[in-house]
Formats: C-alpha cells, structure tokens, sequence
C-alpha cells in the first residue's frame, strides 16, 4: 500500500517517486500546495476505491496521515 | 516545417486566460490543458476570491490587462451583492456581474466570456425565486449579446446537462469552497478553449456532408428519391430532419456546406426537390458527387474554395469513409454519424469547432461562394483576364476603417490566412487602438461586382515610424482574388498613405507562412523592391516618388480618410 501512496503523492504532485518519503507532507514538498491537496484526495479516492469523511480529508496533510486514513475502516 | 512557420503557429495558439470567480476553481488549469480541442497553449491566472467592481485599479490589473480573455466564473452562494433580505435580488446581482465584465474589459481584457449563474444551492424544482434566476441569467445573456466584446458562456447550461449531482461538488464547496466539480469544469474548459481558438484563426469554415444515411436515412440508389426518409412526421426521418435544419442553421451563420457523396448527381438533387427536405440543393457551395475516393473529393474541394484543408469538417455515416478521411487529412475534423440515429441531432450542439459569433459578411459568405463559381464560369467564355474583369463591373472600395467595421476588421485579421502578407491576429481592441492612433492608418475594402455585393473584404493597416511609414497588415478574403483587386486595394492604400503622410517611402513586408506562399511576389508586382531577405521576412520598399499602377479594367472608389 505503501508503494501506491508513494506513486499517486508523485504523480498529482509532479515529484519523482523517490522524494516522496515516508516524512513526505506540504514542508519536504513544495508543489504540495491546497489545491494540489484537492486533487490529491480524489486521485487517492479513486486509487483505493474510497470515500474519504469530511472531517478526514482536511487532515491528510502527510505521507504518515494519507496511509492511516487508509489503514482505518472507511465509508 | 520551417523555423519561421513554426513561430508562426506558436504565436497564434497560445492566449492568456484571466479567470475572475469567487470560489476555488484553480482545477480547471487541468482541463483547459487536457480538454483543448487543438494544441492551444492556455496561460490561467486567477482573480482574488471576492472579486470587486474598483479592485481593477489595483490588484489583479495587470493580470487582466494582459489577458487576452477574461472568464466569470461566479458562484451565486458566495455572492454577498445578489441576496437582499435573503432572497435573491436580481438586479442588484446584475448590476455586480455585469460591472465586473465592464471593470475587465476596461481594465484592457481583449474580451469577456461570461459565464450564466448556477441556481443557489439546494434548489429544488419548486424554488420561490425561480422568476428572479431565469431574469438573471436572462440579462446576462442579453448584455452578452449586445456588448461589443462580450460573448456568453452558458454555464447554467452546462450543468444544467450534466444535473446538479453531477455539476456541483457539494463536499468540496464544504470543504475547500470548491462548488463546481471536475465534470463542469470540464465542459467549461472546452467552451472556453474553442472561444479562445476561434479568435485565433483555427475555427473551422466549411462543413462537407455525405448524402445517404447523412441527410436522410436510406440509400437514395436503391430506396429512389422518394422513399428515402426525410420527413418530421415519419420515426425514421425526424431525427434527420431535424439535423438537416442544424445543418441550415450553420449555413446561416457562416459555414459553407458541401456535398460529398457516392451517388449519382440526380438522384441526390431529387430527394432536395422534396417538400419534406430543409436543405436545398442551393445552399451547397459546391459538390462531389461521384464514385472517387472522399479524400481526394475533399481535397478539391478546399482547392475549388481557396480553403486551407484545416478549415473543413466532414460528416459521413460509413466508418471506412470516416476512417479513411481521418487517416488521409488528419488535418479535417472527422464527425461520424452515430450509431443510434436518434443521437444525430446532437451531434453538433457537441461539436465546437465551428466559430460562434456572426457579422453580416459571415451570413453572406455562401452566397458570395456561390457568385465566386458563377464568376468562373463568365471566365471560361473569356480569353484574357482584362476582358473578363471588365466584363464583371468590379467596384473597389477603399475607406477608413470605423465603429461599424471594427468587429469585421478583427475578424479578417483573425481569418484570413492565404491572401494575408503578414499574418498577425489582431482583435477589436487592437483595431480601435488602431484607429484611434494618428499615426496609423487603418484601410479597409469593400468590393462588389455584376454578381452581388460582397462586403468587407480587405484590410491593411499602415504605421507612420519616423519618416517612413511602414504597412504592418495586408490582406484580402480569397474569395475576391483573381480579378485584380488586389492590385487595386494596393493602388488605393498607397495613395491614401502619401496622402496622409506625404511622399514617403513606404516600407512593406512579407511573412511567409505555411499557407500564404501566393503572396511571396505580390509587392514586386506592385513594384516594390526587395531591400531585405531574412527566413522570417523579406523586406520590400517603394520609393517615394513610385506609385502603384492601378489596373483599368476595374473601378476604385475612395472614400475619405
């Protein structure tokens, strides 16, 4: 799982994969911006097949966040 | 291609973009990169997120300055201006919007695409202010289609297509004030796109049209003229005859029709003899209707138009004739009629290529086709070229460009590609800096003969530098070519410059581009002399004391400059 992460951060962020690391949120990428952030959710949404709560989707500002989100049981 | 050409093209497909909105819309960069019809390279900025009618004086001015469209994108929720009492106040939401296109267009936007409103949120089928939305939208149209510069976007339409599920992202206008979804985005993406493209020369002119299963369903061959079905009362024709009067509606806009058909000819005119039948035989500009390859047909046709072939659209049902046309002229925009032949009549309300607004010259231009061929047949019966100008009562001419020809005068520099010595792109606000400029000389020709009037059809714009003057734009519609008009368009420009400006020495150049390659000699032949030779220009001069040589076969008329 942690590889797909990896592969969508790079690919809506336009970064190589291999700066996205496991540290990886707004501070280690700059092209990590809010409205970066919008497209983020929905290419991770379609990635796993989910819905993000509402109260989630403002938090997933991290590498570490994304991949707890996902970890934990979602509508 | 060569270098020069290639800039060329650079320079005429990209454009500046300046979104004034008042919600997060920033993802529709995505969609005018991706969705663009053609390789138009779209640059986007953004207003602030409460756009305000006095911030062009500050902020955000230079942006919308430089752009060479604005687009209002605005969300009714989020605008403080239209509510009064809770309840929204048309007028008062009006006179917000429509000031916000004024303020842009004033700022120095080269035009406006307005965008119609969006119900409020949660509106349901029986929403009170009902009345209040449809007048909204209903002025912001007229205001669009009144004012100069202003062309409507309909959005509410848009998403009105798509349904408000669809349309409105209701977690991201929560969450990041984002109402508009992806799918909306990108519909008005390729609207705006094709605005953008048309105003650069890359709309498309000519529509060619197969016959059987095109225009009606069956085969004209086989079923005969009278059986084909065509008619609004009978299932298998209505949804062809509602395209044919699509198709009519193109006409009376501009866009030249054609026939492409494998048939013979009168068979096919037959079934335009039918009452039942929008179309006739008349508004085709000209045919092929024979047993040759469709490509090749094209090709001649765009040859017997004076066309460039990247200006045709072709319809057809057959998938080895749309597959071939694709394949040979990928440069024509291939339509193919759909499967489930009730979808037809949808077929171009989703296509955009075709330009959206029309001047009076636009809803002449099949009739003057349709001259132009007569003409060649009056050539035919003459043996030299003097002979049959005279015999055709040419009249040139030539006036300064003003209010009422502004419009038609961006649109030549616009569309005009083969005749065109230079080929820059200048739209209204250019030409009315233009005209207002002393130092400038803004001339336009109207031309008309024994076959009809033909409206403005030239234009040349002539720029005083320091004792010289220099002609920045030449140009003329190809269909007054070849009966020395532009031998007299350049009389009478020439004259008029050194009567404005005294005998000067007039400086003129030619840039060569993939398409106007008949104008390489053109100011030789006026007699003017090469001075300069680079692969972006040849430079041509006329002496001070050298006229150009009218021809006497036709007539120049000039008004005062």
């Amino acid at each position: 799982m942690n590889d797909r992460i990896r592969r969508v951060i790079a690919d809506v962020l336009a970064v190589p994969e291999a700066s996205v690391g496991d540290d990886a949120s707004p501070k280690t990428i700059p092209t990590w911006d809010s409205l970066r952030q919008m497209s983020l959710i929905v290419a991770l949404e379609a990635e796993f097949g989910v819905l993000f709560d509402d109260a989630v989707v403002t938090s997933l500002q991290s590498f570490s966040a994304i991949r707890g989100a996902l970890a934990a049981p979602v509508s | 291609m060569t270098p020069a050409t290639e800039s060329a093209v650079a320079q005429s497909t990209s454009a500046r973009l300046h979104v004034i909105r008042n919600a997060t819309v920033e993802a529709i960069i995505d969609h005018l990169r991706f969705e663009s019809a053609r390789p138009l390279r779209v640059e986007t900025t953004f207003s602030s997120y409460q756009p305000s009618t006095d911030a062009f004086g500050e902020v955000g001015n230079r942006d919308v300055a430089r752009a060479d469209a604005a687009l209002l994108l605005l969300s009714l929720d989020p605008m403080r201006e239209a509510f009064v009492n809770g309840r929204l106040d048309p007028d008062a939401a009006f006179a917000y919007v429509s000031a916000l296109a004024r303020g842009a267009l004033d700022a120095g936007a080269k035009r406006v695409l307005l965008g119609t409103c969006l119900p409020p949120l949660g509106t349901g089928g029986r929403y009170r202010d009902a009345a209040a939305l449809y007048m909204l939208n209903g002025r912001i149209a007229a205001f669009a289609e009144e004012t100069s510069r202003i062309e409507l976007l309909d959005v509410a339409r848009f998403a009105a297509q798509l349904g408000d599920d669809v349309a409105i992202d209701k977690r991201f206008w929560s969450l990041f004030e984002s109402p508009f979804s992806a799918a909306l985005l990108r519909v008005v993406a390729q609207h705006t796109t094709a605005a953008l493209a048309a105003s650069s020369g890359a709309s498309k002119k000519v529509l060619v049209l197969d016959a059987d299963n095109t225009l009606w369903r069956g085969i004209v061959g086989e079923d005969g003229a009278l059986a084909v079905a065509i008619s609004a009362t009978d299932p298998a024709g209505r949804p062809f005859h509602t395209f044919q009067r699509q198709v009519l509606a193109l006409k009376e806009s501009g866009v030249l029709l054609a026939l492409a058909s494998k048939n013979e000819p009168a068979d096919v005119h037959a079934v335009f003899e039918r009452s039942e039948s929008v179309l006739r035989r008349s508004h085709f500009v000209a045919e092929r209707i024979d047993w040759n390859d469709k490509a090749e047909n094209i090709r001649s046709l765009a040859e017997e138009l004076g066309l460039g072939l990247d200006s045709f659209v072709f319809i057809d049902d057959s998938d080895v004739e749309c597959a071939r046309v694709r394949e040979a002229l990928p440069m024509v925009d291939v339509l193919q009629v759909p499967r489930a032949v009730h979808d037809l009549p949808f077929l171009l309300g989703r296509y955009l290529g075709f330009p959206e607004g029309a001047t009076a010259e636009d809803r002449r231009r099949s009739e003057d086709y349709v001259a132009a061929r007569d003409r060649r047949t009056e050539l035919g019966k003459h043996a030299d070229l003097a002979a049959f100008v005279s015999s055709l009562a040419v009249v040139v001419s030539v006036f300064p460009v003003d209010g009422a020809t502004t419009q038609r005068a961006a649109q030549l520099t616009q569309r005009t590609n083969q005749f065109n010595l230079t080929t820059k792109r200048y739209d209204v606000a250019d030409i009315e800096r233009a005209t207002a400029d002393d130092d400038t000389l803004v001339l336009a020709a109207d031309v008309s003969d024994r076959f009809g009037a033909q409206g403005v059809t030239g234009l040349a714009i002539v720029r005083k530098a320091g004792d010289r003057v220099i002609i920045d734009s030449f140009m003329l519609s190809c269909r007054v070519l070849g009966r020395s008009v532009e031998l007299a368009f350049a009389a009478a420009v020439t004259a008029a410059v050194r009567e404005r400006f005294g005998a000067v020495a007039i400086l003129a150049d030619h840039r060569p581009t993939m398409k106007n390659t008949q104008t390489r000699h053109f100011y030789e032949k006026c007699g003017f002399e090469q001075i300069d030779e680079s692969a972006e220009r040849v430079l041509f001069e006329l002496a001070p004391t050298a006229v150009v040589r009218a021809p006497d076969s036709l007539m120049i008329h000039r008004r005062p400059t």
